[in-house]
């Protein structure tokens, strides 16, 4: 009887104990010792599209490569500058990113970047876009052979920016478009007296970028460039040709009609000159804004209209080129694996299946049936899909995610773009361009890799002579300074500065390559 | 379990384990009422310390928060200043005009600056600075129209563009304004939020005159995120607060942003250092931490809710209180298993005394109340029902022969056996008609009232012990007392009660008990049947004569009269029997059983006949002898057993009448066999068809249609032997209508066709014959 009831009490007693524990527990302790392993959590850093990474095709991408993303956003503009602190700072740093060619050169050699070519191998879909574009594994590689990124691909070349004008201005006071740098300082002037408050020619981006359209006038260019006539490396601002691009300038600005405010201009300022009215002639504008441009002008003078003409004629008779945008040269943009990643495995598979027809269609074009139909075999958007030429679709393609931004820098499908993005403007002054790119079109030469060190003399050097250049090349256009004494001294002083040095090193660098490199790729498409 | 559950005593009252359970209640209600008190007095401790340490955090939190803030905000400021004093910034406050030759270069020298000052800055989200006499600004993002800067490139919600001009004018001062949104022209959607900001105003004036200020934009995130990432305390808000107009530049509570706040009212003192008070908002009190920027203008306030921090606490105290009770329903679970044995002496009792008492426990009453009223009631019940100790002894005396050391031992406490006088038994026998128990009680009060010890013997005999001075005091007493009393006892209840009373020869010896207990049952017994009289002795009255028998042939008689249901024969023959008795002077012990022989003839003829006892005696067979042998009267006795056999004789009677009725319509049936039918004999014996029906069935045992069926299939089969008649003819000799109806009944009954019986009952006659 006694043994019964202390075999009682010691059960009273341990249902009390677990009673209480089972209180005392939190509950989500108990059931969190059940839950599985968690997929792989990929940490990427990539420019903010001005879209969500939550779209349909985010979520299908996740799902179709087996893997979950940790976005780390920068807004496009300050894009590179934010992911450039954040590599050089110490904390976490993401396992992919998007950097640029600059970038890899600095980062690589230093062990944080993940060499890619021990892995090709393992990259079918990569292997198949290499054997069409070799470029991708050339223009990348570094002289000892490494392989730190992947550019950012287009399924073809294009010529994405030239020369706009205000059509319906030029039209409106009895003017046709002009088609030689002369006749268009004429016809500005004429418009300037018209509109006095105007800023005929404005630009984006720093005068920089104004000036190397009026280099590019004399095909020449600010820095050390491939001279694709001759097949030889050259140094633009010690060229007859520069200081003639530079009084071109000059005479333009003297004429005001160059926008006073062309060296510290901000984009959206620029902006408002375009879509307001006080802009006519756009140098290197990008066709693809046109028709954004021409709707929004419209609001505000319905006669608004913009048009893309063939690079004007210089007065010793050279057309001015354009830059050509090679399948491999998305911008400078650059995808690149952290070397330190715990994920490497992950990583290789995520980046070749990028290059898989079916991710390439899904980040482009979407989902069959949903937001696209094959034509006759050729892609086209349902009309449930927003587009330029749709525009009253239900869904943007942005909210949808067949904006060609999701992944990592995926393939971008041009056809998809122009069927999505593009207006008729644009498109017709991309065609017109791209028609024309073997006559206008400023093709770079092969690329050259550099050592670690060569880099950072390069940098070194060319640096302060891009600033100096820059500095300089305002005040000429400005009249600040002569183009008698004034320029023999800047000529003296570049010379000083060293640049003649680094144009050896790329002449050498050059000379050094095999001859089936030295070749220019004209075809783009 | 069950085992040890079932051991424990489960007799207690609903009363008691009410009773129980309250007291279980209780004792825990104190223990928690305890427990709570001393959890109590550790949370208000706690919290207290808690209050306490949390005031202590949010001072070194104030103080780090400042000192990082302030250093960034100093940072910021100085590099403000360090634009004012650059040289392309001084050239461009002297331009007047855009077209000046040096504009372009000086611009893109300062905008350079500006954008590696702050733009590489990360908690800067841009800066500007405008130049009246140019109408520009000079961002780190490049230079911009005025007004549509501030219009719609970088447009602040709550600092429009007329704000800047008013500032302006009225001269500018370098502060911190309160964070605001600030919106941005985004495509053909217009307006979007872009990002909130905290204005740093700066103004950089310098020497010339005022022709511009400078606008630091601080990104309210950053600065958010800089404090909260520092908050050590984790449990308040911290606002960064401009004491000289009383708003909230920043905070970590993001809804704060915008609002007013009456800094006298929270009894802070922006001038001196940290200080600290108390303050209901939204009525709940919060701890208010406060300390001074190095900037005139800011300072820092930690707003704690009390709540937040001595939430813990009352969770852990809810928690106890939780547990407590838990353990409170456990243990008083436990306890009232348990309780079952708590109070289980006491409860036993109970239910003992209930079981003895026969008296229900009231709710409400105390246990020990009832227990002890119930055992008064009780011990009063049995002083009068049961037999005494001296009863015992008596009863003794009567049964057994008492020696002298039992007498003597017995003399020593009771007066009647402490002997002396003569002494005398009275044996009372009795019975009654009705309610023999109780009458029987009040026959024994009757005689308590003699005050003479009383013994019951069975239920129906009492002896009572008479005891006096001498001889004579005992028959003056039965005389005088015992007859009277008696006497008038039977004629109250005349004709319900016979009593006869044995008395017995007188002694002195104690020692004879036995044996005048035996005279007097002797006497009744020996009595002869003739006398009539209720007390008996042996003095008075002359025993009945031995060997007077009534002839077995006079026996034989009656029980041939009842068998034969002769009424008038039986009833003289019993007048003739109980004369006899009396005149011979039977004694009555052998007139009983005279009786007894007369009545198992009538139970005899009962049994043989199979009538219903029942129905006759009023009662089992058994228990009519038994109780006819119980009564102590002759007359009683012969008037039963008269009743007995007119019973039985009726009975008999009405059977033989029943079986000629029967006779009648059987014979009736097979002397008209061809024709007769149910209505036909209702109608020949004057009888229902129904009733008719049910009688046969009832003295037949097989319903009228069978049995006629069968008398007809009999008759047929001695036709078909003895007859050359055709079987059709047969049939309807027998009284079927049809042939084929007689072959069918034929062939139910016999199993075959009336041919081939025919055939088969002549083939052995034959043979049977050729045998022969």
């Amino acid at each position: 009887m006694w043994l019964l009831r202390r075999k009682l009490i010691i059960m009273i007693c341990v249902g009390i104990l677990a009673v209480v524990s089972a209180v005392c527990l939190p509950f989500n302790e108990l059931v969190s010792g059940t839950t599985s392993t968690p997929p792989v959590v990929i940490k990427a850093a990539v420019p903010a599209f001005d879209r969500d990474r939550n779209t349909p095709i985010d979520k299908e991408f996740e799902r179709r490569t087996n893997l979950t993303f940790d976005w780390l956003q920068f807004p496009v503009n300050e894009y590179i500058k934010r992911i450039n602190q954040m590599l050089t700072s110490a904390g976490q740093k993401p396992d992919i990113f998007i950097i640029n060619k600059d970038m890899v050169q600095r980062f690589g050699p230093m062990g944080m970047l993940l060499d890619l070519r021990p892995y090709l191998d393992q990259m079918p879909n990569l292997k198949r876009w290499i054997e069409g574009y070799p470029q991708i594994v050339e223009d990348m590689m570094t002289e000892d052979g490494k392989l730190y990124g992947i550019d950012g691909l287009n399924t073809y070349g294009q010529m994405p920016i030239g020369y706009i004008f205000r059509e319906d201005i030029f039209y409106r006071n009895g003017m046709l478009l002009p088609k030689t740098f002369d006749e268009l300082y004429d016809s500005l002037k004429i418009l300037k007296q018209i509109y006095p408050d105007s800023k005929p020619i404005s630009n984006r981006s720093g005068p920089a970028n104004l000036f190397e359209q009026f280099y590019m006038a004399y095909h020449t260019q600010g820095g050390i460039y491939f001279d694709s006539q001759k097949m030889v490396y050259k140094f633009g601002p010690t060229e007859p040709n520069f200081k003639k691009a530079v009084m071109m300038a000059r005479k333009f600005y003297e004429a005001d009609l160059i926008d006073p405010d062309f060296a510290t201009v901000s984009d959206p300022q620029f902006f408002e000159n375009v879509i307001g009215g006080k802009t006519f002639a756009l140098f290197g504008e990008y066709f693809i804004e046109m028709d954004g441009w021409k709707e929004q002008g419209r609001k505000r003078d319905s006669f608004y209209s913009l048009k893309a003409v063939l690079p004007l004629v210089t007065d010793n008779g050279l057309q001015a080129l354009q830059p050509v945008q090679y399948p491999n040269s998305r911008g400078t943009w650059v995808i690149a694996i952290n070397a330190k990643s715990p994920h490497i495995k992950e990583l290789i598979a995520l980046l070749d299946a990028q290059y898989s027809e079916e991710i390439v269609e899904l980040t482009n074009w979407g989902i069959e049936g949903d937001t696209f139909n094959r034509v006759n075999g050729e892609h086209r958007y349902t009309s449930r899909l927003q587009t330029k030429l749709n525009p009253y679709g239900e869904v943007t393609p942005q909210e949808m995610g067949v904006d060609g931004r999701s992944g990592i820098c995926v393939p971008y499908d041009q056809d998809a773009e122009y069927a999505r993005k593009w207006g008729a403007a644009g498109l017709e002054s991309q065609q017109l361009y791209t028609a024309n790119a073997d006559k206008i079109g400023f093709f770079a030469g092969p690329s050259i890799s550099f050592s670690q060190e060569e880099l950072i003399e390069i940098t070194k050097i060319m640096s302060p002579i891009k600033n100096f250049v820059t500095l300089k090349v305002i005040q000429f256009v400005t009249g600040e300074l002569g183009m008698g004494k004034d320029w023999d001294d800047f000529q003296d002083e570049l010379a000083k500065m060293g640049a003649g040095n680094v144009l050896k090193l790329y002449q050498e660098k050059y000379a050094k390559l095999p001859n089936e490199r030295k070749v220019i790729y004209k075809s783009i498409r | 379990m069950k085992h040890l559950v079932t051991s424990f005593p489960r007799k207690a009252t609903a009363q008691m384990k009410k009773k129980t359970l309250v007291a279980i209640f209780l004792r825990f209600f104190v223990l928690i009422v305890l427990l709570l008190i001393s959890t109590s007095t550790i949370a208000v401790y706690s919290n207290y310390r808690m209050i306490d340490d949390a005031r202590e955090a949010n001072r070194n939190y104030l103080r780090a928060a400042s000192s990082s803030l302030d250093g960034l905000l100093d940072k910021i400021k100085d590099q403000g200043y360090s634009i004012a004093s650059d040289t392309s910034y001084l050239n461009l406050l002297s331009f007047t005009d855009k077209s000046q030759t040096h504009y372009a270069s000086t611009a893109y020298l300062l905008s350079s600056k500006l954008y590696d000052l702050f733009v590489s800055d990360s908690a800067v989200d841009d800066s500007f600075i405008y130049f009246s006499k140019l109408n520009t600004i000079l961002a780190g993002s490049g230079s911009y129209d005025p007004v549509f800067y501030l219009e719609r490139n970088y447009h602040f919600r709550d600092y429009p563009l007329t704000f800047w001009d008013q500032q302006f004018k009225s001269g500018i001062v370098s502060s911190i304004l309160p964070a605001t949104d600030v919106y941005r022209q985004s495509g053909a959607a217009g307006e979007k939020k872009y990002k909130t900001i905290i204005p740093l105003v700066l103004n950089i004036e310098s020497v010339i005159g005022s022709s511009s200020f400078m606008v630091v934009n601080i990104d309210e995130q950053k600065i958010y995120q800089m404090i909260n990432n520092m908050n050590i305390t984790k449990k308040g808000d911290i606002y960064l607060i401009d004491t000289l107009h009383n708003r909230i530049i920043s905070s970590t509570d993001r809804d704060k942003l915008g609002d007013t706040f009456d800094i006298g009212a929270l009894q802070i003192n922006p001038s001196s250092g940290t200080s600290e008070s108390e303050m209901l908002i939204h009525g709940d009190n919060n701890i208010l931490s406060f300390h001074p920027s190095s900037w005139d203008n800011l300072g820092f306030l930690v707003v704690t809710p009390e709540k937040a921090l001595t939430a813990p606490v009352y969770k852990f105290l809810y928690m106890t209180i939780g547990v407590i009770a838990l353990f409170m329903l456990i243990g008083t679970a436990v306890s009232v298993v348990f309780s079952r044995g708590i109070y289980s002496p006491l409860a036993e009792m109970v239910h003992v005394v209930k079981r003895l008492a026969k008296a229900p426990f009231e709710s409400g009453k105390s246990e020990y109340d009832y227990i002890k009223e119930s055992i008064t009631t009780w011990h009063q019940y049995q002083q009068e029902t049961m037999p005494s100790l001296i009863q015992i002894f008596l009863y003794r005396a009567l049964n057994q022969q008492l020696n002298k050391e039992d007498i003597e031992r017995l003399s020593e406490k009771y007066d009647f056996f402490r002997g002396g006088g003569s002494l005398a038994l009275a044996v009372v026998r009795f019975d009654f008609l009705r309610d023999h128990h109780q009458q029987a009680a009040e026959l024994h009060q009757t005689l308590i009232s003699l005050h003479k010890p009383l013994l019951d013997i069975n239920s129906n005999e009492m002896v009572l012990f008479l005891q006096e001075q001498d001889d004579v005091g005992v028959t003056v007493f039965v005389t005088e007392e015992l007859h009277p009393l008696l006497s008038r006892y039977e004629e109250d209840l005349v004709g319900e009660i016979s009593l006869t009373v044995g008395i017995s020869k007188i002694f002195n010896q104690l020692e004879y008990t036995q044996r005048a207990y035996k005279e007097a049952t002797e006497i009744l017994d020996l009595r002869s049947v003739g006398e009539c009289g209720m007390i008996f002795n042996a003095t008075t009255c002359a025993p009945g004569r031995t060997g007077v028998f009534f002839s077995s042939d006079m026996k034989e008689t009656a029980r041939k009269y009842l068998e034969n249901g002769h009424v008038e024969g039986a009833s003289e023959l019993l007048d003739q029997l109980f004369e006899g008795a009396r005149i011979q002077h039977m004694r009555f012990a052998v007139f009983r059983q005279f009786v007894s022989d007369l009545l198992y003839f009538a139970v005899e003829t009962v049994y043989n006949r199979r009538m219903d006892e029942e129905g006759i005696f009023g009662m089992p067979a058994s228990e009519m002898i038994a109780y006819v042998n119980s009564l102590h009267h002759p007359s009683r006795i012969e008037a039963a057993c008269r009743t007995v056999f007119e019973n039985v004789i009726a009975q008999v009677h009405s059977q033989q009448q029943s079986s000629q009725a029967i006779t009648g319509m059987l014979d009736y049936i097979s002397t008209h066999l061809a024709e007769v039918n149910l209505t036909s004999i209702s109608e020949h014996f004057h009888m229902n068809t129904n009733y008719v029906s049910q009688y046969f069935k009832k003295h037949q045992g097989v319903t009228f249609t069978d049995y006629i069926n069968r008398m007809r299939i009999e008759k047929a089969k001695e036709l078909l032997m003895n007859t050359d008649h055709t079987a059709t003819d047969i049939g309807r000799l027998v009284g079927f209508n049809n042939a084929n109806a007689f072959i069918r009944m034929f062939k139910k009954l016999e199993g075959t066709t009336p041919n081939e019986y025919r055939k088969s009952a002549r083939t052995i006659y034959n043979y049977s014959s050729m045998e022969g």
